[in-house]
């Protein structure tokens, strides 16, 4: 996501925030990411109740014990009717310290994207993407996550290629999603994981 | 430091709400129940004595998640409030963090 994207996102000046330039870091796993994801889901649940479709889940990398990552803890939320739920939601979300970075500047459309920054506002620290219920990316995420976390050795695969593929395509993003793509796509349709193919 | 460690193993996140720094502490705090603290081990204190106002502890803490084990390794950062030491925090990103690039 470019800076100058989520800059705009500060719509009442501007000025763009310190937590979009953050350059983030990749970091060992820290058994602590699991608390703060318990911590936000706690609250996500009672700020987000009359919305929600089913549980606020911990999802992305930081949902995999052992797996490296980016501090930032990604949370899913499914929601009946997205566009409805983001308007009536936006502000007791901004009460809470969540920015809207809006679906022209997040470029993923079946989603609705909020960042978290922390109390020094330097930094990002928990993503929230509000997804219709029953949408396929939910089903391929949580699977994905649980699959990872089933097995070590398939989430240290992950990890050792998504160094090589950062070592090897150094800015071409588009090579980095690709790559990663196939591996996602590859764990989600092992025989293994048989609830992956219904979903595809 | 020890008694932080005690109350995340015994899931006491009042007690560690209160001994957060208030410059550093969550709003509310839940604690993950599949994430169990098995072993402390202290491997190095600087300051935090009696006439300080700071000082940092160096640990390993062993844990169990998911039914796999880990180890968290910190240098965490104390200061004083109202008499009381209270955690800041690790006093630098943890070792290992390197810069994400496209991760």
């Amino acid at each position: 996501m470019a800076v100058t994207q989520l800059g705009y996102c500060d719509a009442m000046s501007d000025a763009v925030p310190a937590w979009a330039y953050e350059q983030a870091e990749v970091c060992p796993y820290d058994p602590r990411w699991a608390d703060r994801a318990r911590t936000e889901r706690e609250r996500l649940a009672a700020l987000l109740a009359p919305w929600l479709a089913g549980g606020v889940e911990h999802a992305g990398s930081t949902a995999v014990p052992g797996l490296a990552a980016k501090p930032i803890i990604d949370l899913m939320a499914p929601v009946n009717d997205l566009d409805v739920t983001t308007e009536q939601v936006s502000a007791r979300l901004a009460a809470d310290g969540w920015h809207y970075v809006p679906p022209e500047l997040d470029q993923r459309p079946w989603r609705r994207f909020f960042v978290k920054p922390d109390a020094s506002g330097q930094r990002r620290e928990a993503h929230l993407h509000l997804i219709p219920a029953g949408h396929p990316r939910w089903a391929e995420q949580i699977m994905f996550r649980d699959a990872l976390r089933r097995d070590r050795a398939l989430a240290q695969r992950y990890e050792d290629l998504k160094l090589r593929l950062a070592r090897q395509h150094g800015h071409d993003r588009e090579a980095y999603s690709e790559g990663k793509a196939q591996f996602v796509a590859a764990v989600l349709a092992q025989p293994s994981h048989p609830e992956a193919r219904a979903t595809r | 430091m020890r008694s932080r460690y005690t109350a995340f193993a015994t899931g006491d996140a009042g007690y560690l709400l209160r001994t957060w720094h208030p410059s550093a502490r969550p709003q509310t705090l839940g604690l993950d129940p599949a994430l169990r603290w098995t072993r402390l081990a202290v491997l190095e204190t600087r300051d935090g004595g009696l006439f300080d106002t700071t000082g940092t502890v160096q640990f390993r803490a062993m844990y169990i998640q998911h039914g796999k084990r880990g180890v968290l390794a910190e240098t965490s950062e104390f200061a004083r409030h109202d008499r009381r030491w209270t955690y800041l925090g690790p006093t630098a990103p943890p070792n290992g963090c390197h810069p994400a690039g496209l991760l």
